[in-house]
């Protein structure tokens, strides 16, 4: 479903001392439909790169990236926000619409796929059921929990039923209790037949979860293990 | 399509209605670049009005020879009045020059009496000629030096008045250009203080716009609330600026009438009501959406 073909990303003037930083170097491997792909090694190893390459936020230096046997890079720039639909990204900050409570949070990620009103106003109660949130429909925000926003990230994650949902250190801002919860909701979503790929440094996620995990360091791959722990 | 548009109107009337600081600002801002604008309006309109008024004045006076029938003048006018550049003829009488001549000195005792003491009317029959522009009057003339006419005419007053006419002219002409400099530099400011305030509310929302990318809304949904709501700031800012000048045009309207050498503010403002209407609606919901455009056009590429 997924194939990292030989990627490697410089970035030319990013690093403080003035030379580019390679920020992932010949990253190769292959994600099936329905996986759990953990992400794992320190702050700056290239996580959170390998995530905005494949949702297209940015360019490999070289190398391509596969998705349903396609290259992304040879998505056109207007193409690219429905390249995106088939993700659900969730992120440490949330990165929810602040203007927006949390329905219309939900329905917005909804609307841009062309969902129906009426298909919007079944769907968003329940999945918002699926994340425990039901009761604060009409909140913002700022009035959440740093659980319960990020419950709502995942809840507008899940709205449209992606193929794969992106997770970008999810659990980064909470606290053991939100973090476990967050999981388990993420787990759920994978039964469901949803590819999951978890970035996270979190060594006793990486090691409870019994599920793949590929480590990088300094950008490369020093370990792809079917039910990993982490390494550092 | 009108699904699409119904949720963009949706969308945008939301933020319009929460954001509300920066609505505040933007239709303040727009307010105060449309209450300029129509300053300039009535300013260019009083001007107008002034050098009209001054134009009014100005014509040349052909006087005919004493054995000129009033018929042969007549059809002199018609031919004159023929012409594209006469904008007015005005046939006077050598009786009705005598009788403007005595009204306007009947305070003049010894002048009335050294027109009695003469026998005869010494006024020449004249037709007072208009044209729309100062350099135009040469075609007049040129037209009187035919063979045809060029026997009925007496003399004519215009190289006594042409340096009062080029004067009046130029003056016209220059305040016209000061009118148009002062409304672009203003007009141009007004857009650069929209431009930037319009800027710092998108600014203000640029993260919020890259959320809406990364989930995968089109430009379409990202954009089109920012340009409605800068429809909806031109259309507030448009309903503000018309009830404060309508109000203003009317408390100016007579009390300055007579310091203005006849203008009436108000009686300007409607007759020029749907001309001024559309000036404001077009240039506060054009900058609105202008404006949103341009700012958006960053913040927008993937």
């Amino acid at each position: 479903m997924i194939k990292f073909d030989d990627v490697t990303k410089i970035y030319p003037t990013h690093s403080s001392n003035g030379y580019p930083t390679i920020a992932l170097k010949n990253i190769s491997f292959e994600l099936k439909k329905g996986e759990f792909l953990i992400l794992s090694g320190k702050s700056g190893a290239g996580k959170t790169t390998l995530l905005r390459l494949l949702e297209r936020e940015e360019e490999p230096t070289s190398g391509k990236i596969f998705y349903n046997n396609k290259d992304i890079s040879k998505i056109k720039t207007s193409k690219i926000p429905f390249y995106r639909r088939n993700l659900g990204m969730i992120y440490q900050d949330y990165k929810l619409l602040l203007q927006m409570n949390v329905f219309e949070n939900i329905s917005f990620a909804m609307m841009v796929m062309g969902k129906s009103d009426s298909e919007i106003r079944n769907s968003v109660p329940k999945t918002l059921e699926i994340v425990d949130l039901i009761h604060k429909v009409n909140n913002f925000p700022n009035q959440l929990s740093s659980g319960e926003k990020q419950r709502l990230a995942i809840a507008r994650a899940i709205a449209n039923q992606p193929e794969v949902i992106l997770a970008d250190e999810p659990t980064g801002n909470l606290d053991c209790y939100f973090t476990l919860d967050i999981v388990h909701i993420l787990e759920k979503i994978n039964r469901l037949g949803t590819t999951v790929i978890l970035a996270t440094h979190d060594r006793d996620l990486v090691s409870n979860l019994k599920k793949r995990v590929i480590t990088l360091q300094e950008g490369e791959i020093i370990r792809d293990d079917e039910e990993g722990r982490f390494i550092f | 399509m009108f699904l699409g548009l119904k949720r963009i109107f949706k969308l945008s009337w939301v933020s319009f209605c929460r954001n509300q600081l920066s609505t505040i600002s933007a239709i303040f801002v727009i307010s105060l670049t449309l209450f300029i604008i129509t300053a300039l309006f009535f300013f260019q309109g009083l001007i107008k009005f002034v050098t009209l008024q001054i134009e009014e004045q100005i014509d040349i006076s052909v006087y005919f020879n004493e054995e000129v029938s009033e018929g042969e003048i007549l059809k002199v006018e018609t031919k004159l009045s023929q012409l594209p550049e006469v904008k007015d003829i005005k046939y006077v009488s050598k009786d009705v020059a005598l009788t403007k001549f005595l009204e306007k000195h009947k305070e003049n005792p010894e002048l009335l009496e050294a027109i009695d003491e003469l026998e005869e009317n010494p006024f020449l029959a004249a037709l007072n000629v208009r044209v729309w522009e100062e350099n135009q009057y040469e075609k007049v003339l040129a037209f009187l030096e035919k063979e045809e006419t060029k026997d009925l005419v007496d003399h004519h007053n215009f190289f006594e008045n042409k340096p009062l006419i080029e004067k009046i002219y130029s003056l016209n002409l220059t305040a016209r250009k000061i009118v148009l400099i002062l409304s672009s530099i203003f007009v141009l400011i007004t857009i650069l203080v929209v431009f930037s305030t319009t800027k710092l509310t998108i600014y203000n929302q640029r993260e919020e716009i890259s959320i809406m990318r990364q989930i995968g809304a089109s430009n379409f949904y990202i954009r089109g609330p920012f340009l409605l709501q800068g429809i909806f700031f031109g259309f507030f800012a448009f309903l503000i600026c018309l009830f404060i000048w309508g109000g203003l045009s009317f408390l100016m309207g007579e009390n300055l009438e007579g310091f203005l050498g006849g203008f009436n503010f108000f009686n300007y403002f409607v007759k020029n009501f749907q001309l001024l209407s559309l000036i404001q609606i077009g240039s506060g919901m054009g900058l609105g959406i202008i404006s949103s455009f341009i700012c958006t056009e960053k913040y927008l590429r993937v």
